[in-house]
């Protein structure tokens, strides 16, 4: 079955105010409950990235942090499989990333190896 | 693996004014801010961490070390820019050498103690009474900006300020720990008692929706009341009655609350709603709180709820103890309120008449910080007195002063009733 991974694009500006401590705990819950959702589907949970980085452009420069003019910043990933894009356009319309202002790119592996 | 769902209620919150608790004891106050962030960062981390890999089987022990290495990884940095080559730096640090020590809190005790340290260090005397309240919720209750601000009914903008005046208040202190010897424990034992009050009114009031975080701040208010009076140095019969008038007060939230999410009046509740369980405990508490001489703002309004709620009907209320308890009340702490209540008190003990006379007496500035309160108590004295036209014209103008949508159903029903 076709995998596709879907990647967290969160704002890159910080919510204002940050979200309380309860707030927190309710998206965890949400998170548990979209994994319980999509048993079949999610088949690596994968994990967050930090917001600091490096950037290495071709000519061997290396500059700290990824793009700072970018409207979003990658923060995390998961893999999920699915029949077709819409099934897996489903799976991450309940992911709890679009609560909190982030948009979702999924893209489908190329299977090259 | 352990689902989300496994965390207790208010986990994420309780576990926020803990850690800041800890590591404010060990970072000092000029890092308050430095903890809150850290905090912060570590909550987030357990929210992309624990979905995937299953929450800790020691989730506060989890939240802790993740936070105090963020804590040193910061220090470091900033301690490899401000003074990289300095002489002495061999000399340890103070901050450091607190977060070094690896123990982790073993004991229930030594983590209440943290809080109420920091509970104490919020009613610092230079910050203003407002700004004790926001930070106390903000940092020892782990309550977001938002939710603070929806509690007390006030902006964002308004929580916000308060906050970074306290906070800069305290970097300007010159003790950089939080420590207190007994007699500041003595000092500002009423001001922590005082604010603990105002953290209930707050979500009290019923001048907006039923959000549930007005009750969450209520709750909250009494965690915070009943680590005071079970801490051995600070436990004083004040904080006991304090402990049992809010349990009084919550003992009846569910009576009061309409299925509409009105408001129902005493006289109307239903009284078999009230809390049994949460009347027992109130009554616990005030058995210890009568056990010396002292007689608090907090005995007596205790007392006065406690006669509400042991009357089975309305009309078998002992006004006239309720009337003698509100006079003793408004000899040591005479606010608008009390008096407004004291009036109510007295048409019922005395005459619809002499309350009457006494709520005209409430002076004008005090009558206009009461309004509308001051106008529906009025309109129900006419009515009492069978002058409905009056009455009216009283509940009018409440009408005009109402605040919120829950007020001005109230206050419109009352209307409908007298015009039917």
């Amino acid at each position: 079955m076709p995998k596709y991974m879907l990647i967290y694009r969160d704002p890159a500006e910080p919510q204002s105010p940050p979200p309380s401590p309860e707030e927190m705990q309710g998206f965890l819950q949400l998170w548990d409950g979209w994994f319980k959702q999509f048993p079949d589907q999610i088949v690596e949970m994968g994990d967050g990235l930090l917001p600091t980085g490096r950037v290495l452009q071709p000519s061997g420069v290396v500059a700290d942090g990824p793009y700072v003019e970018a409207k979003e910043m990658i923060g995390g990933f998961s893999v999920v499989q699915a029949q077709s894009y819409e099934e897996a356009v489903e799976v991450a319309r309940h992911c709890p990333i679009t609560k909190i202002g982030g948009a979702i790119e999924i893209r489908e592996f190329a299977v090259y190896v | 693996m352990s689902p989300a769902s496994s965390l207790v209620e208010h986990f994420f919150r309780h576990e926020y004014g803990r850690l800041v608790a800890l590591l404010t004891r060990d970072m000092g106050v000029r890092h308050l801010q430095l903890a809150e962030d850290v905090v912060q960062s570590a909550l987030s981390r357990a929210l992309v961490a624990w979905p995937r890999s299953g929450t800790p089987t020691d989730p506060s022990a989890w939240l802790y070390r993740t936070a105090k290495n963020l804590a040193i990884d910061t220090l470091r940095r900033e301690r490899r820019r401000q003074l990289l080559p300095q002489d002495g730096s061999g000399l340890p640090d103070p901050v450091m050498t607190g977060l070094g020590d690896e123990d982790l809190p073993r004991f229930e005790t030594e983590i209440g103690d943290e809080s109420l340290r920091l509970l104490f260090l919020c009613c610092h005397p230079a910050l203003a009474v407002d700004s004790q309240v926001a930070l106390a919720l903000k940092i020892v209750s782990g309550f977001g900006v938002q939710e603070i601000a929806q509690g007390l009914l006030v902006t964002t903008s308004n929580i916000e300020k308060r906050l970074s005046r306290a906070k800069e208040k305290l970097r300007q202190q010159p003790s950089a720990w939080i420590e207190l010897n007994p007699a500041e424990v003595l000092e500002r034992r009423d001001a922590v008692l005082s604010t603990i009050y105002l953290i209930f009114n707050g979500g009290y009031a019923t001048t907006q929706g039923e959000l549930p975080i007005r009750r969450d701040l209520c709750g909250e208010a009494i965690r915070l009341a009943k680590m005071v009076a079970q801490h051995p140095v600070c436990r004083v019969p004040a904080a006991e009655a304090l402990v049992a008038l809010l349990l009084l007060h919550t003992a009846r939230f569910d009576g009061r609350e309409a299925a509409d999410g009105g408001v129902v009046l005493l006289a109307h509740q239903d009284r078999q709603r009230w809390d049994g369980d949460l009347l027992r405990e109130a009554m616990d508490y005030a058995g210890r709180a009568a056990r010396g001489t002292e007689l608090s703002r907090y005995h007596l309004e205790a007392a006065i709820a406690w006669e509400h709620c042991r009357a089975s009907t309305f009309e078998t209320t002992d006004w006239r103890r309720i009337s003698s308890y509100y006079r003793l009340l408004s000899h040591q702490h005479a606010s608008p309120m009390i008096q407004l209540n004291a009036a109510v008190a007295i048409s019922y003990a005395e005459s619809v008449e002499a309350g009457r006379e006494r709520l005209l007496q409430i002076s004008d500035p005090e009558r206009q910080r009461l309004r509308p309160w001051w106008d529906c108590c009025l309109a129900q004295i006419h009515e009492r007195l069978g002058q409905p036209t009056l009455a009216q014209s009283h509940w009018r103008d409440a009408l005009a002063l109402a605040g919120s949508p829950v007020q001005r159903q109230f206050i419109q029903s009352q209307l409908d009733r007298l015009s039917s």
